[in-house]
């Protein structure tokens, strides 16, 4: 026997799944997508259990939806378990009612029932279950109450079988007799629902004389079909509630008062400005930066301790020179800034914890929408804050094309993880005290260019309307720390995994260009090497918003596509061959990188932070937008914005460091 | 240039390092991209 297992977003499915199947899972992708499929056992039985996509209702709007559909309408699914919330019933009956014309028994249980009852609400279930001629059984997933009747209600088959009818109007519950009564497949009620809505995917059911059927109704209604049958299910709704669900006055819940604050019309930017503020003001701030300069100070005593050692070992100046001047100044640039990163990814674990993020996405949801991008882009925009390869992998359940290119192209513009170093080093050196605020303008810079470039793209390139986005928000949660430390544990390893793979290869590649002519002659001045020679070919490129023709700088933003820690690591390395000119801390102090102003420090993080992607970011968008040529274009645009920005604001803050 | 038997190990091992990023980006490379990215193994989508 085979389940569906079935629900809204958030509605405890996962929950349930886990809680019916135990450890017996089979886990992996739905073709074609990485949409996660489950399949498992019910614990005590031989069925098999599939956990289906969330969803709001079986029109395909989404690729969840079509997901769910297909696998509804083409396996032989023998029961579908619904689970409902009941916190919510109203909208989770939409699907409900949905899935009851299909001709598949349905078993729906209820759950967050304990919630429900603590918030005042009653509900029912023999009324609703008689008017849906269903089997509901109320349970808790996250109590884990009620499992047993579940189980017990499957087990034996003891359900009903569905007879439900009638939730349409008269002349809608005519037509469909008669279009029923011209098919000859199962789920005939489901099918000539789609009939009546004109849904494209179903004109191969027609039969003779049903579109006549059809067509006679749309010229009684004078209405856009689908729209008709949404606005009579709701209204059957809104009949069951009425009737099955006996609130006493609502008490307001933390959510509810928290979102008041969170939410409001005018504070919720304010507050989120202020949030995000604090985030980047703590770990690239002066505390940051602190433990930036702690872990600095013990890598150049290791760096000193290793030198020594290696030329009593017997090491030659060259082979010193390519672990220290190579490996461990490229390796250790970046490791300095770990402890930073550690409180950044702690800090946006603790707001993902907590709820907070996805009301980000909500609030954001009508500024995007009246730039061309639905809300459902800001879930790539908001991953995109830790990596940009998952954030567009995640552009993938876009349904409209053009949303999803217009996504595609604009996550990487958001500051990833690997981009923190440069925008700390930087910040850090340069503006001291307001590093903080230097480093949260950034991102807020990020945003605003995302937006105006949506509006452009959605004025000049992609004309259409945007798709609307249904946003399940969660309940506050107090953190939970088990979680926060694992997550935090993870991504500080990836860091390392990264400084300790990509960055130890590409060192030793800069210290090899950077030590050697292209005559193999070791011992060279480092403006007659092979890494010189090539960024004087490009040095010009950047000329424009760092005021000086700088091959350093110009190799070291390139290895970006390495990855962008590289940059800090090759200006490392670089700073390390170069005279020291200043007291200033090291990179600054060196001649290579002197000429840094604060204006050009600005306007090279910007154009860090807008320039192409690193090559596994690249990789996605060729694969996400389908072609090589879609992929150029893309890299074109990202890296000719990252000029001209880059260009505009070092123009104009440099008319200040002129004036003072 | 001069060469030791200090720097042959140092070379060693360094040859060494970079053999095993090579060989693992090589191993990796038809992986999907959040199998290969540092930061994502598991990418993915619900």
């Amino acid at each position: 026997m085979r389940v569906a297992l079935i629900g809204n977003q958030n509605s405890g499915k996962t929950t349930l799944f886990n809680l019916l199947t135990g450890h017996n899972q089979k886990i992996g992708n739905w073709p074609g997508v990485t949409i996660e499929r489950k399949e498992g056992r019910i614990r005590s039985t031989d069925f098999e259990i599939i956990d289906l996509p969330g969803v709001y209702s079986l029109s395909p709007y989404t690729i969840e939806e079509e997901i769910t559909r297909k696998y509804l309408f083409e396996e032989n699914v023998d029961l579908i378990l619904n689970i409902m919330d009941s916190t919510n019933l109203e909208r989770s009956l939409y699907l409900t009612t949905q899935l009851l014309e299909l001709d598949i028994p349905v078993v729906v249980a209820l759950n967050m029932s304990d919630i429900a009852f603590q918030r005042g609400i009653r509900i029912d279930y023999k009324y609703l279950e008689d008017k849906l001629d269903t089997t509901m059984i109320p349970i808790s997933a996250l109590k884990k109450t009620g499992m047993m009747d579940l189980i017990q209600v499957i087990k034996n088959r003891d359900y009903r079988k569905n007879k439900y009818t009638h939730i349409y109007d008269l002349h809608i519950e005519d037509c469909l007799k008669q279009l029923e009564s011209h098919l000859d497949h199962s789920h005939k009620r489901y099918i000539s629902i789609k009939l009546l809505e004109q849904d494209e995917a179903f004109y191969s059911y027609h039969q003779n004389g049903s579109k006549k059927i059809v067509e006679t109704l749309c010229v009684t209604y004078q209405r856009d079909m689908e729209q008709v049958i949404a606005d009579e299910r709701y209204r059957y709704i809104e009949q069951l509630r009425d009737e099955a669900i006996k609130s006493s006055i609502e008490k307001m819940t933390m959510t509810d008062k928290l979102d008041r604050i969170f939410l409001n019309k005018y504070l919720a930017i304010p507050i989120f400005m202020a949030i995000m503020f604090t985030v980047y003001y703590l770990a690239a701030g002066p505390f940051g930066s602190m433990t930036v300069d702690f872990v600095d100070k013990y890598v150049s005593i290791f760096s000193s301790w290793l030198s020594t050692s290696l030329t009593s070992l017997g090491a030659s100046a060259w082979s010193r020179s390519l672990v220290i001047d190579g490996i461990l100044a490229g390796v250790g640039a970046i490791l300095t800034f770990l402890p930073q990163l550690a409180i950044l990814f702690l800090l946006i674990s603790f707001l993902e914890t907590t709820g907070y993020m996805s009301r980000i996405a909500f609030f954001l949801d009508k500024v995007f929408q009246k730039v061309g991008l639905s809300g459902k882009s800001l879930i790539p925009f908001i991953i995109g804050s830790g990596c940009s390869v998952p954030a567009i992998m995640s552009a993938r359940t876009i349904h409209d094309e053009t949303e999803k290119k217009m996504t595609i192209m604009l996550t990487p513009f958001v500051p990833c993880s690997a981009k923190l170093p440069i925008i700390t080093l930087f910040a850090g050196y340069f503006f001291g005290d307001y590093s903080g605020f230097v480093s949260a303008s950034l991102y807020f810079f990020a945003v605003v260019i995302i937006i105006l470039s949506a509006f452009i793209m959605k004025q000049v390139l992609f004309k259409g309307k945007t798709s609307s986005f249904i946003l399940e928000l969660p309940n506050y949660k107090y953190p939970n720390f088990k979680y926060i430390f694992k997550d935090v544990g993870e991504k500080v390893l990836a860091f390392i995994k990264q400084a300790g793979s990509i960055i130890l290869l590409a060192s030793i590649i800069v210290w090899f260009l950077l030590s050697f002519s292209f005559s193999f002659k070791y011992g060279i001045d480092p403006a007659d090497s092979m890494l010189a020679q090539f960024g004087n070919i490009f040095s010009w490129i950047l000329y424009p918003f760092l005021g000086e023709l700088s091959w350093e700088a110009t190799v070291s933003a390139m290895q970006g596509l390495v990855a962008k820690e590289q940059v800090v690591a090759s200006l490392a390395i670089i700073a390390g061959y170069s005279e020291e000119v200043s007291d200033g801390v090291f990179i600054f102090n060196s001649a290579a990188f002197s000429f840094f102003t604060p204006a050009s420090a600005y306007a090279f993080m910007v154009f860090n932070l807008f320039s192409a992607p690193c090559f596994g970011a690249i990789g996605a968008m060729r694969r996400e937008l389908g072609t090589t040529k879609r992929m150029w274009k893309a890299v074109f645009f990202q890296t000719g914005i990252a000029w001209v920005l880059a260009t505009l604001v070092y123009q104009f803050l440099h008319i200040f460091e002129v004036i003072g | 240039m001069t060469f030791t038997v200090t720097d042959f190990i140092i070379l060693a091992i360094v040859g060494f390092l970079a053999g095993r990023v090579i060989y693992h980006l090589f191993k990796h490379r038809n992986s999907s991209y959040c199998e290969r990215c540092a930061y994502a193994k598991k990418c993915s989508i619900k």
